[in-house]
């Protein structure tokens, strides 16, 4: 598995690949995987960003994959056992090749600096969607103001929504709003690194990355 | 059936041919996330045991790989770039075009069964395979198709001049040639053997064998997913007739591409009709294209390895 990353000539392969250690995945780079993600910011007592745990809840399809893969749920009834959760639990952290895990924060401007994941929990929904969370460590953050937030695949493997709930419990005073990616736009994106390629029929594995341009934002504005 | 069908197809190759390209990988964007989740909701039901749920699963497969086709890959470039390049009827390549997509999801179903059941494979060490040494295969196969094309217009470039003549003459007497795979062989330099029209067939079926075993030799990641799931859970057949569905809407859209290639071919050279250079001009074409596809292949494939 290890040896077919390095086939990949997009980052957002090797981190799909990584992340899911036994993964089928096809080459080329348009989205193949589809996460709705969640976000909740923890402050520590002197008022900054600590920590953010990051939701992933995986697409029907990729979970049903991912459930065979590691031997999930055998008897259907969508219910793990603490067993399961425990042997499977911090499966899609292992990120190598370049993506480090697609969260980018800004405060002021600046990117902050995010530590390396620790995994919190997996569950399996009612839908048969699988989804994780993991802690991401916000290192010598300046006193809470207007953060942005984002998570995107910059390859457009994956292709993320930042639709599930933005947590605020552990940032009081603190407010969000979610700015959905302008598509219009990055479908005008999308054309024209098309376009440099010779169209659509030419794009192969050559597929542009253009994932930034599909990410969706989210602003949180917090008092002081 | 044929008629909604054909219609379907001639829309999708208006649309390539028109540089709406773009706007067909837009939808099939947007429609793959739809696609994905039926699929996971029939096979759920299937595993559930409702027999009922089989007709809608193929049906998604079919959408399936329509979008998925519609998106990068699946021999689009080399079935577009022959097409172009080449004299050959629209119908006979769409033809290609869906056996190269039958034979694509016979590659996965190969794979998929002498995996499991004969060589024990484990699902990393089949997709490894698929990856590792199929793709670049596949990608090399189709760089030698544009090297070929490459080749045959730079040798008939050479000799043109001398046989031009002859050539126009020879095309201006038959109306009713058939506007098959190397047709054109006899302004390049074919028109002095014995039967002209038979060493273009022969050639036009090596090329269409080839063609096809370029597409196929590379297994579509989707139907490698569906076949493997649907082995662990014990419907394997179900996952065989899916990937056939999957092929056939894959089928759709490549098909489409070379309808379009061939029409656009045909308008360009059908503005050119009168010209001396028209012999010329098509061996140009054919070399220009045979490089676009013998780089991008050969780009793919040093990058797949």
């Amino acid at each position: 598995m290890r040896s077919y990353l390095r086939v990949m000539s997009v980052r957002a392969a090797l981190f799909v690949a990584a992340c899911v250690v036994c993964m089928a995945l096809p080459l080329g780079a348009h989205p193949h995987i589809f996460v709705d993600a969640g976000l909740r910011l923890i402050l520590n007592a002197e008022g900054r960003l600590a920590a953010v745990d990051v939701t992933w809840r995986y697409d029907a399809l990729y979970s049903m994959l991912l459930t065979e893969d590691y031997g999930l749920d055998p008897d259907h009834d969508l219910r793990l056992t603490p067993d399961e959760i425990a042997t499977t639990l911090g499966f899609d952290l292992n990120w190598s090749g370049g993506f480090a895990g697609g969260l980018v924060i800004t405060q002021g401007g600046a990117p902050l600096d995010i530590g390396p994941p620790m995994p919190v929990s997996l569950r399996l929904l009612e839908t048969g969607q699988i989804e994780t969370v993991h802690r991401r460590p916000v290192l010598g953050a300046p006193p809470m103001a207007t953060l942005e937030a984002q998570i995107f695949d910059p390859d457009f493997y994956v292709a993320f929504e930042m639709i599930l709930d933005l947590d605020l419990t552990d940032a009081p005073g603190c407010s969000a709003d979610l700015i959905r990616a302008d598509l219009d736009a990055a479908y005008g994106v999308l054309e024209a690194a098309l376009d440099a390629i010779g169209g659509a029929v030419a794009a192969e594995d050559n597929f542009p990355p253009v994932g930034a341009y599909f990410a969706d934002r989210v602003v949180i504005t917090c008092p002081g | 059936m044929a008629v909604p069908a054909l219609i379907v197809l001639g829309v999708l190759a208006v649309l390539y041919a028109s540089g709406a390209d773009r706007a067909i990988m837009i939808w099939a964007l947007e429609g793959q996330r739809g696609a994905q989740d039926g699929m996971a909701s029939s096979l759920q039901a299937l595993r559930r045991g409702e027999a009922a749920a089989l007709t809608g699963f193929l049906a998604v497969c079919f959408a399936y790989g329509v979008f998925h086709a519609a998106g990068p890959g699946h021999g689009k470039l080399v079935i577009a770039g022959y097409g172009a390049a080449r004299a050959i009827g629209a119908l006979r390549l769409a033809a290609v075009a869906l056996i190269s997509s039958l034979a694509q999801g016979g590659t996965a179903i190969a794979l998929v069964g002498a995996g499991l059941w004969v060589w024990s494979l484990s699902r990393a060490q089949m997709t490894d395979l698929a990856d590792r040494l199929l793709t670049p295969l596949s990608y090399a196969a189709i760089a030698l198709v544009g090297l070929w094309l490459v080749w045959r217009g730079a040798r008939g470039l050479a000799a043109a001049p001398a046989v031009a003549q002859a050539g126009r003459h020879a095309h201006d007497h038959q109306p009713s040639h058939p506007h098959d795979a190397g047709d054109d062989c006899a302004v390049c330099g074919h028109a002095h053997v014995p039967d002209p029209a038979r060493l273009a067939a022969a050639q036009g079926w090596r090329d269409v064998v080839f063609l096809v075993a370029a597409v196929a030799i590379r297994p579509c990641t989707g139907a490698l997913f569906i076949l493997i799931l649907t082995a662990q859970m014990g419907i394997f057949a179900i996952g065989v007739a899916g990937t056939l569905a999957m092929a056939l809407g894959t089928a759709l859209i490549t098909s489409a591409v070379a309808l379009s290639a061939v029409t656009m071919r045909r308008g360009v050279l059908a503005g050119l009709a009168d010209s001396p250079a028209l012999a010329r001009i098509q061996r140009l074409i054919e070399i220009a294209m045979g490089t676009l596809v013998a780089v991008t292949g050969g780009q793919l494939a040093l990058a797949s390895i």
